[in-house]
C-alpha cells in the first residue's frame, strides 16, 4: 500500500519535473510556454511600419529583424527585435539613452507600436556564432512612463526580464577553468 | 547563501559568456547583464531553480526561440525566392508554414505574374480558406493581398517587359477583395473600386 503511494508520488514528481523543465514540449506531448500565449502568426505590416520609424532615424538596420506576433485570447501583440551580429547587427546608436534602452524604447514608443497595441517588447541578440546570447524583455508601459520621466531607471531595471543561456554559461566556465 | 554564491558565479563568469559580438558591443551587454543580476536577484534565481518567472508572458517570450527560428528561415527563403524569381524555394517555405497568408498571397501574385494561373488559384483558394466572413484577423489579410495584387497590376501595365498576368483573373480578383474588404468595414471607397475592377475585369474578354 505504502509502496504503491510511494510510486504515484514518484510519477507526479516527474511528471511535474518533466512539464516545468520543458522536457513534454520537446518531446511533443504538451504545447511549449511560447505556443500557447503567442501565435505564430505575424503581424507583418507593424513589423515593417515599426522598421521604416527606426530607418527613419538614420538607425543601422543591418542584422535587425522585427517581428510583431499576436498574445493568444488578448488584443495585445508583442514585438519582439532578434538582433543578429552575425548577419552585421552592430549597435549604432548614441545618444540619451545607451543603445539596449533605446531600442527597446524604440520598438515600444513608436506610432506603429501605438496602432498596433503592442503591450510588451523584447529584444533578442544573438552572437556572430548564431547562439542566443541575451533576451531582454519589458512591459511597454512601463517603457514609455520612463521615457516621459515618470520613473526612473531603478523602477525600469525592476520592470525588465532577462534570460541568457546558463548552460553556456556552465560549460565556458569548464574550458576557461581547463 | 547558495542563491548568493551562485549569484557571485554568474558575475564572474558572465564575460566569457558573450564570445562573438564587438568589443563595445560585449561592453554594453556586460554591463547590462551585471546590473540586471543584481538588481535583479530574485528573479534570476528564481529562473535558475523553478526554470521560469511567474509570468505566462514573460516565459512564453524567454521559449520563444523555436518559433522565430522557423519564421526566420521561412522567411529567408520566401524573401530569396522572390529576389531570385525561383518558386522552389517560395514553395520550401510554404512546406514550413503552410497557413501563412502572406506566403500564400506572395506566391500567388507570382504565379499569376508568369501565367500559371492554376497555381494562382490553388494558393488564393487557400489563404481565403484560412478565413471566416467575419473574422477581424481577415483585414490585415485583405490589405496585404490588395497591396501585392495592385503592384502585379502595375508591374503588368507599366513595362512592354512586365508580367504575363491574365487579365481578367487580375481583375476579379481584385474586385473580390475589394468587394470582401467592404464588407468588412463599411467603406463605399472599397465598394466603389470592387465595381470598378469588376468593369474591367469585363473589358480584358
Amino acid at each position: 500500500m505504502v509502496g504503491g503511494g510511494l510510486v504515484v508520488l514518484l510519477l507526479l514528481l516527474g511528471w511535474i519535473g518533466a512539464r516545468e523543465t520543458g522536457l513534454l514540449a520537446r518531446v511533443g506531448l504538451e504545447e511549449s510556454v511560447a505556443e500557447r500565449v503567442l501565435s505564430d502568426e505575424p503581424d507583418r505590416a507593424t513589423a515593417r511600419a515599426i522598421m521604416n520609424e527606426i530607418k527613419d532615424e538614420g538607425i543601422d538596420t543591418e542584422g535587425l529583424y522585427i517581428y510583431v506576433l499576436p498574445f493568444k485570447d488578448s488584443s495585445q501583440q508583442l514585438a519582439y527585435a532578434v538582433l543578429d551580429a552575425g548577419a552585421g547587427f552592430t549597435f549604432s546608436h548614441s545618444g540619451e539613452y545607451d543603445a539596449l534602452t533605446y531600442m527597446l524604447l524604440r520598438l515600444a514608443d513608436s506610432e506603429a507600436a501605438r496602432a498596433a497595441n503592442i503591450a510588451r517588447v523584447a529584444i533578442d541578440y544573438r552572437s556572430e556564432a548564431g547562439d542566443q546570447v541575451v533576451v531582454i524583455t519589458a512591459p511597454v508601459d512601463k517603457l514609455r512612463a520612463f521615457a516621459r520621466g515618470e520613473i526612473g531607471e531603478e523602477e525600469l531595471n525592476e520592470a525588465l526580464d532577462a534570460d541568457f543561456d546558463m548552460a553556456n554559461a556552465y560549460h565556458s566556465t569548464l574550458r576557461w577553468i581547463q | 547563501m547558495r542563491t548568493k554564491l551562485f549569484l557571485l558565479i554568474l558575475i564572474l563568469l558572465f564575460p566569457i559568456l558573450l564570445t562573438g559580438c564587438s568589443a563595445a558591443d560585449e561592453e554594453m551587454l556586460n554591463a547590462f547583464v551585471l546590473d540586471y543580476i543584481v538588481s535583479n536577484a530574485d528573479k534570476v534565481a528564481a529562473r535558475a531553480l523553478f526554470g521560469g518567472s511567474g509570468d505566462d508572458w514573460v516565459n512564453g517570450v524567454f521559449d520563444i526561440k523555436e518559433i522565430m527560428d522557423k519564421l526566420q528561415k521561412a522567411d529567408k527563403l520566401m524573401d530569396e525566392g522572390l529576389q531570385e524569381n525561383d518558386p522552389a524555394k517560395m514553395d520550401e517555405a510554404i512546406k514550413l508554414r503552410p497557413d501563412d497568408w502572406s506566403y500564400r498571397t506572395t506566391r500567388g501574385a507570382f504565379a499569376l505574374g508568369n501565367g500559371a494561373v492554376d497555381t494562382f488559384k490553388e494558393h488564393y483558394d487557400h489563404a481565403n480558406g484560412l478565413f471566416k466572413d467575419d473574422d477581424t484577423g481577415k483585414l490585415p489579410y485583405l490589405n496585404d493581398a490588395i497591396d501585392q495584387f495592385e503592384d502585379l497590376e502595375d508591374r503588368t501595365y507599366l513595362s512592354p517587359d512586365g508580367p504575363r498576368t491574365d487579365c481578367s483573373t487580375l481583375y476579379t480578383t481584385l474586385s473580390q477583395l475589394y468587394s470582401d474588404r467592404a464588407e468588412m468595414t463599411g467603406s463605399d471607397t472599397d465598394r466603389a473600386q470592387a465595381n470598378g475592377y469588376k468593369n474591367q475585369a469585363n473589358y480584358c474578354k
